[in-house]
């Protein structure tokens, strides 16, 4: 269940609101940066309303200024004989039927914090932890007396956990389990049928949902798959697990096309590699905030044809000679 | 769910569905869009458990179904004003039309928030967060106080965190 559904109380939505204006209105001084911390510490519920607002913001943010004021300053009665004659307008210009619409489980729609395609973001949590969402990822926080937990729903984290001063465990649920980060730095992806976790730092346990006696620690270096029944023997860490984090897509001669299966993540679209490019290898550190310029770098260092079919749908092959 | 919630809710649907259904055809110009209402409607009545104890069960429902008939113009109005927004829009930065729908969205669910906003509260609350208009700025343009911006403000900001669903 999203957090986004529990009722928050009048008083808190108050102090709040508060702090918003608070905020907006000067600079705080770190005097009251410690207040604000304090106070977002002090109960699961502050800490909730704090998070709605950042989403708020998130969101506002997302709205060109001179679009957003001309639309929702727009007058707030209408005439509906004005609208009727608006209508043939508006389903000719309209392109909504046309859109595949990617469906996410209803709790990703909900979730208190996401990511759209190609979209990072770093949040510090009150307990001085980071949390960092990488693209097309969403997750809910569920901290109260007894525990810090993420429900992660979609996507990938990256979590770096703080000492908590009330001692609770720092817990992350995906679909197939649950991890139990012991003093730690980690990436968890949530796949469609299972689960992977990397750790960077000390250790995190992992606890299948079924059968949460199978637990198994992960160390640090060490990656593994699981799902609801069992976990996988664990391996190293792939140099990409935490590349992100950096910004970066990492490769060593790395094949062509697991190198589109990473890239297709930071982009809307489609990109398709024919079997032409089975012996075509990527070598090199790549931004991923600009997918579009990494395809032009490829077109140019490797040999191969990118056909572009729209703006959206990129079909790559090797070059013919 | 129980059964004996159920039992009612199928009562209900049966003894209410066709007059609802005739009562927004005449408030709308489309049969469709009525059809639509009227099952949300009976979504809304669902999702809110509808007291069993109702005494006038067709006042709970035309209030239910005039909301969302008000919504709906709501929503259609916004669509149209995002649509002339755009089109004013130099073709070089007209957003395509995945970045559209998504962004119709983000309009929508503002919108919803900031509905029911007296228009200077409204005003305030973009000015400041749109354009990013620091209080004093907002409360010169406006020729209010800053006192009245800050109150202005934590009403905006009380009402969207609370509304957030």
């Amino acid at each position: 269940m999203s957090s986004n559904s529990v009722n928050i109380p009048e008083h808190v939505i108050k102090e709040v609101v508060m702090w918003l204006v608070k905020v907006q209105d000067d600079d705080l001084t770190s005097q009251e940066q410690q207040t604000l911390l304090a106070w977002r510490n002090e109960n699961h519920l502050h800490e909730l309303a704090w998070q709605r607002a950042e989403n708020l913001g998130m969101t506002l943010q997302k709205i060109p200024p001179d679009l957003g004021k001309q639309v929702l300053g727009r007058s707030a009665t209408m005439d509906r004989r004005e609208f009727a004659k608006h209508l043939g307008l508006l389903l000719t210009l309209v392109p909504i039927g046309g859109i595949t619409y990617k469906y996410a489980p209803w709790q990703a729609v909900l979730a208190d914090i996401k990511t759209a395609t190609g979209e990072q973001r770093t949040i510090q949590l009150a307990d001085g932890s980071q949390l960092m969402l990488n693209t097309d990822s969403a997750v809910d926080l569920a901290f109260n007396d007894t525990q810090r937990l993420v429900k992660l729903y979609r996507g990938e984290i990256y979590i770096k956990t703080a000492k908590d001063s009330a001692q609770r465990p720092f817990l992350v649920q995906t679909a197939q389990g649950q991890l139990h980060a012991l003093g730690t730095e980690f990436v968890v992806r949530q796949h469609a049928d299972y689960s992977y976790l990397g750790v960077i730092d000390s250790a995190v346990d992992v606890l299948p949902k079924d059968d949460p006696q199978q637990n198994l620690i992960i160390e640090k270096g060490q990656q593994t798959r699981f799902d609801s029944t069992g976990i996988e023997a664990p391996s190293p860490l792939d140099d990409n697990a935490n590349a992100w984090i950096h910004g970066v897509i990492y490769a060593d001669n790395m094949p062509l096309s697991e190198f589109i299966s990473y890239l297709k993540r930071y982009r809307t679209g489609v990109i398709t590699c024919d079997e032409s490019c089975d012996d075509i290898y990527v070598s090199g550190s790549f931004q991923i905030n600009d997918p579009e310029h990494i395809l032009h770098v490829l077109e140019k260092t490797r040999p191969i044809e990118i056909e572009w079919r729209t703006r959206f749908w990129a079909k790559i092959s090797k070059k013919q000679h | 769910m129980t059964i004996s919630t159920i039992e009612p809710f199928s009562q209900t649907y049966e003894n209410h569905h066709s007059w609802i259904y005739n009562w927004l055809c005449k408030k709308l110009a489309s049969r469709d869009d009525a059809a639509d209402l009227t099952q949300d409607t009976f979504v809304k009545v669902l999702q809110r458990d509808m007291p069993e104890d109702i005494i006038e069960p067709r006042a709970y429902l035309t209030k239910i179904a005039h909301d969302l008939m008000v919504n709906f113009y709501r929503r259609k109005s916004l669509e149209q004003a995002y649509i002339e927004a755009i089109s004013q829009l130099p073709e070089a930065i007209t957003p395509s039309s995945e970045e559209r729908l998504l962004l119709l969205e983000t309009l929508q669910e503002i919108d919803e928030m900031l509905t029911t906003l007296p228009d200077h509260v409204r005003e305030t609350f973009l000015l400041s967060q749109l354009d990013g208009m620091r209080y004093k700025d907002i409360a010169a343009k406006l020729n209010v106080t800053e006192r009245t911006v800050k109150r202005y403000m934590a009403l905006a900001f009380t009402h969207c965190l609370t509304f957030a669903v």
